[in-house]
């Protein structure tokens, strides 16, 4: 699987302060990658420096094999990015922001009203077309956001924690949505310090604390590699709970499911425990943010 | 085929900025203001014309000097507006988007980022265009008395303009560079007073350690002021007027050092003091009846200059003749200043580009 985004020993210092130190991240064609760490960590650093915003210190970045510093316009024509602040124009209807952003990245006028009808329903905000882009609740804001962020079609979004301040509905909408974005074949990156939704939503994810990397891969992945294997909960009939430490890889979990039955305990319920991204985090964040 | 199909693409942020700033609640109200002032200018420039019965039995050359008087008066508070109105309008074009955090995504588009400043510029001086073309009418009524030719008028439009342009330069580098939108205003407005002022205060204080009969310094320094180079435009060829000029003034300033050769020529010629000053076009003081040789017989009058009847102080001389208009090693003053304004424009102008270009060394937020 190629890479839409690679790091290479991507850090960025401002005098003694290192935001983001040595990263090497790797992000697969075609995730739903999350980058999770506390207030701090570096991730919006890291996105500026991917999305050719900030200069790194020292280190390499590439999105779609360009360079964001030697090539920032190739960067920029693969690339969607959505900071974490939601900036709009007053002024300015719907439609007509969208089509400032069509012209800005020079798509041809021709184009613009059947690209601006399938954005807003993409975005589902067909029935807005005409209101002012400051009337719109928070939630439709992000949402036109990110119609702005897919006006030139890129293929890789970089999304800076877009369910920050979204009411759980607009939550659930923005999972699907992005669940449609990567069915159209598009690289989406997404920050967040709110674990459970990464979880749901991601297909990859990273966890960076105090700029640094401490873990990255599939959710499962890491926290088996952490923990050296997960925790199975055998509950009994009578309220007695029994939990056993397995290996990663399935034959141990199958072992033990196999000797439960063979010894006729009452079994009510045999899970699998939290490889919730919530235990994960807290397990391999120290709290040390700077 | 619609029109607007044909045409080649406007700058995507200028068309933006025109649909916003039309859209703004304040956009007639500056129009209408800024309309307001130069109608009552105007009719205050006729009523105190009208007083002096210029119209009635007075000569034509009376009636074109009120003419002459309303285009300059205009002129000059056009120029005084533009120099209030201008810093205030651009200096939130950039550090405005930063402030609503929209910068960012419009810097990442495929836009240049000189595509951008000048997007922002184009619509500042767009906004002075308006200002011009509504004025446009007020501006034509000395026409209907007399006095200003079109040429004339078209070189002081041309000014306003060009400071329009400068302000609107250095306004733009102000908000690239600060973070605020008040502190780039403040900055801005800092910047014209410094041009429209400070120029003046410096030039005077270069006339301090001038030794008595030294040669004066050239009015280099004036080149940056839009007020010296809008009056040496309209100045230089008034003659007849019986109107004080606001340009006046500053015409008189520029014209020092001439004035230094004039009286040295008069002095040549009669025994006056080479304390001659002229006071305004046509007219010298020397210093004074007790000035030896007074009264004198007319001196052979030297090219340019004809000495009248000396009269308490007083020595009519012709008119300054076009040649003896202001100039800087040979190049008429205005077009110096001209060439300053595009060099400073050009500046701000780059360093605006530089200062929003990406990736930067730092985020701003």
């Amino acid at each position: 699987m190629t890479a839409a985004i690679r790091t290479v020993g991507l850090t960025k210092r401002y005098g003694n302060l290192a935001a983001v130190r040595d990263l090497d991240l790797e992000v697969p064609e075609g995730s739903i990658f999350g980058l999770i760490g506390p207030n701090g960590a570096g991730k919006s650093t890291t996105f500026a420096m991917v999305a050719s915003i900030l200069s790194p210190t020292s280190g390499t970045a590439e999105v779609a094999g360009c360079d964001p510093v030697t090539d920032p316009r190739g960067v920029r024509r693969h690339l969607g990015y959505m900071p974490d602040v939601l900036g709009v124009y007053d002024n300015l209807r719907v439609d007509e922001y969208l089509e400032f952003f069509a012209a800005a990245h020079h798509l041809p006028r021709s184009t613009w009203p059947g690209l601006i009808d399938g954005l807003l329903e993409l975005v589902g905000l067909e029935v807005k077309r005409d209101a002012m882009v400051e009337s719109l609740s928070r939630g439709m804001k992000q949402r036109l956001a990110l119609a702005r962020a897919l006006v030139h079609d890129p293929d890789v979004l970089v999304l800076d924690e877009p369910a920050s301040g979204l009411d759980p509905r607009a939550r659930v909408e923005l999972r699907s949505l992005l669940a449609e974005l990567r069915a159209m074949g598009k690289t989406v990156v997404i920050s967040s310090h709110i674990l459970t939704e990464m979880q749901e939503m991601c297909t990859h994810v990273a966890i960076m604390e105090a700029g640094r990397l401490l873990a990255s891969g599939d959710p499962q992945h890491i926290g088996d590699r952490l923990r050296g294997g997960h925790a199975v909960v055998v509950r009994l009939a009578g309220g007695e709970v029994r939990r056993f430490r397995v290996s990663g890889d399935g034959e141990q979990q199958a072992l033990l499911h196999r000797l439960v039955v063979e010894e006729g305990l009452p079994v009510v319920e045999f899970r699998q425990e939290g490889t919730g991204l919530e235990e994960l985090f807290m397990e391999v964040t120290e709290g040390t943010v700077q | 085929m619609r029109v607007a199909a044909t045409l080649p693409p406007l700058n995507p942020v200028l068309a933006r900025e025109l649909k916003q700033r039309m859209r703004g609640r304040h956009i007639w109200l500056v129009v209408t203001l800024y309309l307001s002032v130069l109608a009552l200018i105007l009719r205050w420039v006729y009523v105190a014309a009208a007083r002096d019965d210029v119209f009635g039995g007075g000569s034509v050359l009376n009636a074109t000097s009120a003419g002459r008087a309303i285009f300059q008066w205009l002129l000059f508070f056009m120029l005084l507006l533009v120099c209030f109105i201008v810093p205030g309008l651009t200096a939130a074009a950039i550090s405005g988007e930063r402030e609503r955090q929209t910068l960012v995504s419009l810097q990442i588009t495929l836009l240049r980022p000189r595509s951008i400043v000048a997007g922002k510029l184009l619509a500042s001086l767009a906004f002075v265009a308006l200002l011009l073309v509504a004025s446009l009418p007020l501006v034509t009524i000395p026409f209907l008395v007399g006095g200003v030719s079109v040429p004339e008028m078209a070189g002081g439009l041309v000014m306003v303009l060009a400071t329009a342009v400068l302000l609107a330069c250095l306004a733009l580098v102000c908000s690239a560079v600060m973070r605020r939108t008040q502190g780039a205003t403040v900055l801005a407005y800092g910047l014209t007073l410094a041009l429209v002022l400070g120029t003046l205060a410096v030039f005077g204080a270069q006339q301090i350690p001038r030794a008595s009969g030294a040669p004066r310094p050239r009015p280099w320094i004036l080149v940056l002021n839009p007020f010296a180079a809008t009056a040496d435009v309209v100045q230089g060829r008034s003659r007849t007027l019986s109107f004080e000029s606001p340009f006046e003034p500053m015409a008189t300033l520029l014209r020092l050092s001439e004035n230094d050769r004039l009286s040295q020529v008069l002095d040549g010629g009669g025994g006056f003091s080479s304390r001659g000053v002229i006071v305004r076009p046509g007219i010298v003081a020397v210093d004074g009846p007790s000035a030896p040789g007074f009264p004198v017989p007319a001196p052979p009058p030297p090219p340019n200059v004809i000495v009248g009847g000396p009269f308490q102080g007083q020595v009519r001389v012709g008119p300054v003749s076009r040649d003896q208009r202001t100039r800087l090693a040979g190049v008429p003053f205005w077009l110096v200043s001209l060439g300053a304004w595009l060099v400073l424009a050009t500046a701000a102008f780059t360093l605006a580009v530089r200062r929003i270009s990406l990736p930067a060394p730092r985020e701003e937020r």
